[in-house]
C-alpha cells in the first residue's frame, strides 16, 4: 500500500500556512513540471508546438492522480501552486537558455514562446518573476492571476475559473498588476 | 514594502479613479487621498502606468497558445462544442485534437512530368535531326543558321535534365514549361523556315526553297500530333496551340513575300506563270494541317475525358460518393454506394497529407482491422478498405440510419430509464466480445454508439470508432500511443485513463460506460463544467453525485449500477462487461423498454431519421 494520504496531509498543512508544507507541494509540483515538460520536448514531435497551458495540467493531473484526494476544495491553491512552479520551471530555463546561447549549446523547445514573449516586450524574464514575488507579499491573487496568465498560459476565463473568481475580478486584478509591473519593470525610479 | 492593508486600499482608489475621465481624475484622486501625498503619488503612478500600458501594448495577452497537441492535456471542447458530425452525426470521432498539416498534394503531378519529357524528347529528336541532315547529308548551307537550332538544343536538353531530376513543380508550373517550350520551338522553326527559303532564294534555287517548305508542314504535323498526345490538358489550350503550329508556316511564307518582295518574285511569278493563284499552290496543305489539328484537339478532349474516368473509377473503386455526413481533422465521412451491390455505406476518407508521419495512419489501418475482426451484431460493421491513386485512404461501414446516443439526448432530453438499460445491455455485449479478443476501447463515448434501425428493429445499439482501442496484453501488437499521452474523451474517461498511472484494463471501459449511462439519465456526464483541470481534478478525486441528485426519477437500483461503474478504483467496479450487463437485466426497469416501445418513439419523435 503506497502512502495514501501524504500527499492530501500536505495540503492540509499549506492550506493553513505551514510554510514547510508550502515549500514541499512546490517542490513536488516542481519535479513533476519538470519531468513532465522534459518528456514533451523530447517526444518527436514536428507537427505540434507545446503550450504551456498543457504542460501544467498534466502536471497537476500527473500529482493529482498519485492518490485521490478526500475533498473537493482547493482547487485553486493546487492550481497556483502548479502555476507558481511553472514560473520556476520556466525561470529554469531562461537562465540555462542564456548560458547555452554563451555555449553554443541550445536547442530551441516549446516553452522558449513564454520567455521570447517577455523578451518581446522588452523585459527579462528573471526580473519579471522576481516582481511578481514581491507582487505576491502585497496579494498573493494578483500575483497568481499574472502567474496564470503568462506563464501558463491561460485566458482570462480560464484563470477566473481555476482561482474560482469572477472575470471582472481576473480583469481588475490583472490591470493593476500591470500597472504595478510597468512602474517597477521600467518607471524608473519606482 | 508595501504592507497588503495599503496596497488593497491603493487597489480600490486605482480602480475608482481609473473609471473617472482621465482628466477627472487627479482632482477626485487628491480629495480622496485626504492628505496622504505618499499614497496620491503612488495611484498616480499606477495610473499613468496604465495609461501608458494600454498605449504602447505593455504586457499585451500573449498570442494565443499553440494548438494543443494532440492527445496532450491541454483544453479541450466540452461535448457541446465538438463539432457533431454532420447533420445526421454519423458520430465518427472528430478527431479533432490531430490537425492537418497545411501541406498540399498535386495529385497527377508525376503524370505531368513524364508529358511534358515526352514531348520535349520529341522535339529534340525532330531537331537534332534537322540539324544533322542539313549538315550530314545535304552539306550545304551556310554555318551561321546552325545558330538557333543549337540554342534550341541546349535549352531542351537543360529542360529534359531539369525534369529528370526530383524537384518538385506545381501545376502551373509545368504548363508554363510546356507553353515556353512549344513556344520557343515554334519559333525557332519558323524563324529557320524564313532565313533557308530567303537563303535560296537570294541564291536563285526556287526548288529547294520550295522543299523547305514542304519540310516544314511535315514537322509541324508531327509537332501537332505530339502536341495532342503528350499534353492533352484542356482541349481549348490544345485547340489554341495547335492551331498557331498549323498556321505558323503559311504566316512565315507571308511575312516573307511582304518584307522580301524581290528576292520572293519567282514564287508570285510560279504562280501566275503556270496559270494558279497563291490558294491552289498551299491551300491544301493549309487546310490538311488545319483538319490534323482540329483532329489532334478532338484527341486531346477525349485522352483527358477517359483518364478522368479511369481516375475515378480507379480512386474509390467500386464506391460511388453521395452527400457529405461529417468531417473532422482526419479526413471526411460520406454516404457512399456500392456501384454493383448498390448497398448504402458510410465512406471515411483519409487526407494523404494530414499526418506525415505516418502514426495516425498506422492507428487509423490497425482501427479498420480490429473492427474487422469483430462481428458482433452491436459492433459497427466494415465492409472494405482500400487506398486510392491520389494516397487517400478510405474505409467503408455500414450506414447507421439513427441518431447517435449523443445527439438523441441533445435533442430529446435525458431518456427514460428502461431505454438507457435497453441501449446498455447491447453494448455490454458488444464489448464483452472485443474484451475477450483483448482489446480495451478506450474512447466510449455518447457519440461513439448508435441508436439506429437495423434489420427492421429499432433501438439497435452500434458501437463505433475503435481508433484508440489497444490490446490488454503488451506484445499483441506496437503500443502506438505515447506514453503518457492522453487520448479520448476526458468526461467519459476512467480516472486511471487520466492520469496514465495504472494499467488500462476493461475496466476502464466499464468506467466510460457508467459515465455514458450516466449522460443518458441526468442529460450530462458526472463531471462537466468549468475548466479543464477542474474537470480532470474532480475526475481524480470527486466522488460522482448520485444521479437521481441531478435528476429526480432515476431509479435506485439502476442508481448503484451506475455509480459502482464510477468507482476510482477498477477494483471498486463491475470486473467486467458482461456482469455489468447481468446487473442492467436485473434492474426492476429493465423490461420497461423493448422494441415496440422503441418503434412508437422512432415513428412519433423522429420519422426522418429512420425512414
Amino acid at each position: 500500500m503506497e502512502p495514501r494520504g501524504e500527499l492530501t496531509q500536505i495540503l492540509d498543512r499549506a492550506r493553513v500556512g505551514d510554510e514547510a508544507a508550502r515549500a514541499e507541494l512546490l517542490g513536488r509540483m516542481y519535479e513533476e513540471l519538470r519531468r513532465v515538460a522534459g518528456r514533451m520536448m523530447t517526444r518527436e514531435r514536428s507537427d505540434h508546438t507545446l503550450s504551456p497551458t498543457a504542460v501544467v495540467h498534466e502536471a497537476v493531473i500527473r500529482l493529482l492522480g498519485e492518490e485521490v484526494f478526500a475533498k473537493a476544495e482547493d482547487r485553486g491553491f493546487v492550481l497556483a501552486s502548479a502555476a507558481r512552479a511553472m514560473r520556476e520551471v520556466l525561470i529554469d530555463h531562461a537562465r540555462r537558455r542564456s548560458a547555452g546561447r554563451r555555449g553554443g549549446d541550445w536547442r530551441r523547445v516549446p516553452l522558449d514562446g513564454v520567455v521570447d514573449y517577455f523578451e518581446g516586450q522588452g523585459l527579462d524574464v528573471v526580473a519579471v518573476h522576481e516582481a511578481l514575488d514581491r507582487l505576491a507579499a502585497m496579494s498573493e491573487r494578483q500575483a497568481q492571476v499574472m502567474t496564470l496568465r503568462y506563464f501558463a498560459g491561460m485566458t482570462v476565463p480560464e484563470v477566473a475559473a481555476a482561482l474560482d473568481v469572477a472575470v471582472v475580478t481576473v480583469e481588475r486584478d490583472w490591470r493593476l498588476a500591470r500597472a504595478w509591473l510597468g512602474e517597477q519593470l521600467r518607471g524608473g525610479e519606482g | 514594502m508595501t504592507s497588503r492593508e495599503r496596497w488593497s486600499r491603493i487597489g480600490e482608489l486605482f480602480e475608482e479613479a481609473s473609471r473617472l475621465a482621465p482628466d477627472a481624475r487627479t482632482g477626485w484622486l487628491r480629495e480622496a487621498c485626504d492628505g496622504d501625498a505618499d499614497l496620491f503619488d503612488q495611484v498616480s503612478r499606477l495610473l499613468a502606468q496604465d495609461e501608458e500600458a494600454d498605449r504602447d501594448g505593455f504586457l499585451a495577452p500573449p498570442a494565443p497558445a499553440p494548438a494543443p497537441t494532440p492527445g496532450a492535456t491541454g483544453p479541450w471542447p466540452d461535448a457541446a462544442t465538438v463539432p457533431s458530425a454532420g447533420r445526421s452525426g454519423r458520430g465518427f470521432t472528430p478527431y479533432d485534437a490531430i490537425q492537418s498539416a497545411p501541406a498540399s498534394s498535386f495529385p497527377g503531378r508525376d503524370l505531368a512530368r513524364r508529358r511534358l519529357l515526352g514531348l520535349t524528347t520529341t522535339c529534340l529528336v525532330i531537331t537534332l535531326l534537322i540539324l544533322a541532315w542539313k549538315y550530314a547529308v545535304v552539306r550545304d548551307p551556310d554555318p551561321r543558321q546552325a545558330a538557333p537550332y543549337g540554342l534550341l538544343i541546349l535549352g531542351l536538353a537543360g529542360l529534359i535534365a531539369v525534369l529528370r531530376g526530383s524537384r518538385p513543380f506545381s501545376p502551373s508550373t509545368f504548363e508554363a514549361m510546356e507553353l515556353g517550350m512549344i513556344g520557343s520551338v515554334a519559333a525557332v522553326y519558323a524563324f529557320a523556315q524564313y532565313q533557308t527559303m530567303l537563303d535560296f532564294s537570294i541564291r536563285n534555287d526556287p526548288d529547294r526553297a520550295q522543299l523547305v517548305l514542304n519540310h516544314r508542314i511535315l514537322v509541324a504535323t508531327i509537332l501537332i500530333l505530339s502536341y495532342g498526345i503528350y499534353a492533352p490538358a484542356c482541349w481549348r489550350r490544345t485547340a489554341v496551340v495547335v492551331g498557331t503550329l498549323a498556321l505558323l508556316p503559311f504566316a512565315t511564307l507571308a511575312l516573307l513575300l511582304s518584307l522580301h518582295p524581290a528576292e520572293m518574285e519567282w514564287m508570285a511569278r510560279l504562280g501566275r506563270e503556270r496559270g494558279s493563284t497563291p490558294l491552289a499552290h498551299y491551300g491544301f496543305d493549309a487546310t490538311l494541317l488545319l483538319i490534323l489539328a482540329a483532329w489532334s484537339t478532338h484527341g486531346a478532349y477525349w485522352i483527358t475525358q477517359l483518364r478522368t474516368q479511369a481516375r475515378e473509377a480507379r480512386r474509390l473503386g467500386q464506391y460511388r460518393l453521395g452527400e457529405r455526413l461529417g468531417v473532422g481533422g482526419m479526413g471526411e465521412v460520406y454516404r457512399a454506394e456500392h456501384r454493383l451491390l448498390k448497398r448504402p455505406c458510410a465512406l471515411k476518407l483519409i487526407r494523404p497529407d494530414f499526418d506525415p508521419g505516418g502514426k495516425a495512419l498506422e492507428r487509423f489501418e490497425r482501427e479498420v482491422r480490429i473492427t474487422a475482426g469483430l462481428s458482433h451484431p452491436n459492433t459497427v460493421d466494415v465492409y472494405d478498405y482500400g487506398r486510392t491513386e491520389d494516397g487517400e485512404y478510405f474505409y467503408v461501414m455500414e450506414l447507421l440510419p439513427g441518431l447517435s446516443l449523443d445527439e438523441l439526448v441533445r435533442r430529446h432530453g435525458p431518456l427514460p430509464p428502461g431505454r438507457a438499460v435497453h441501449l446498455l445491455r447491447q453494448v455490454c455485449l458488444a464489448l464483452a466480445e472485443a474484451h475477450a479478443a483483448g482489446l480495451v476501447h478506450r474512447d466510449i463515448k455518447p457519440s461513439n454508439i448508435f441508436a439506429s434501425r437495423r434489420g427492421g428493429v429499432d433501438d439497435v445499439a452500434k458501437l463505433l470508432d475503435f481508433g484508440l482501442v489497444r490490446p490488454i496484453a503488451p506484445g499483441l501488437s506496437a503500443d502506438l500511443s505515447e506514453e503518457g499521452q492522453i487520448l479520448g474523451t476526458p468526461m467519459y474517461m476512467a480516472p486511471e485513463q487520466a492520469t496514465g498511472d495504472r494499467e488500462v484494463d476493461a475496466r476502464s471501459d466499464v468506467y466510460s460506460l457508467g459515465a455514458v449511462a450516466y449522460q443518458l439519465l441526468t442529460g450530462a456526464p458526472p463531471f462537466a463544467g468549468g475548466s479543464a483541470v477542474a474537470v480532470l481534478v474532480a475526475l481524480a478525486r470527486d466522488p460522482a453525485p448520485p444521479p437521481s441528485q441531478r435528476r429526480p426519477g432515476v431509479p435506485e437500483d439502476l442508481e448503484c449500477v451506475v455509480l459502482r461503474c464510477l468507482a476510482k478504483a477498477p477494483a471498486d467496479r463491475f470486473p467486467d462487461v458482461l456482469t455489468l450487463e447481468r446487473a442492467l437485466g436485473e434492474c426492476a426497469c429493465a423490461g420497461d423498454w423493448g422494441p415496440d416501445e422503441a418503434a412508437r418513439w422512432w415513428r412519433s419523435h423522429e420519422p426522418a431519421a429512420v425512414a
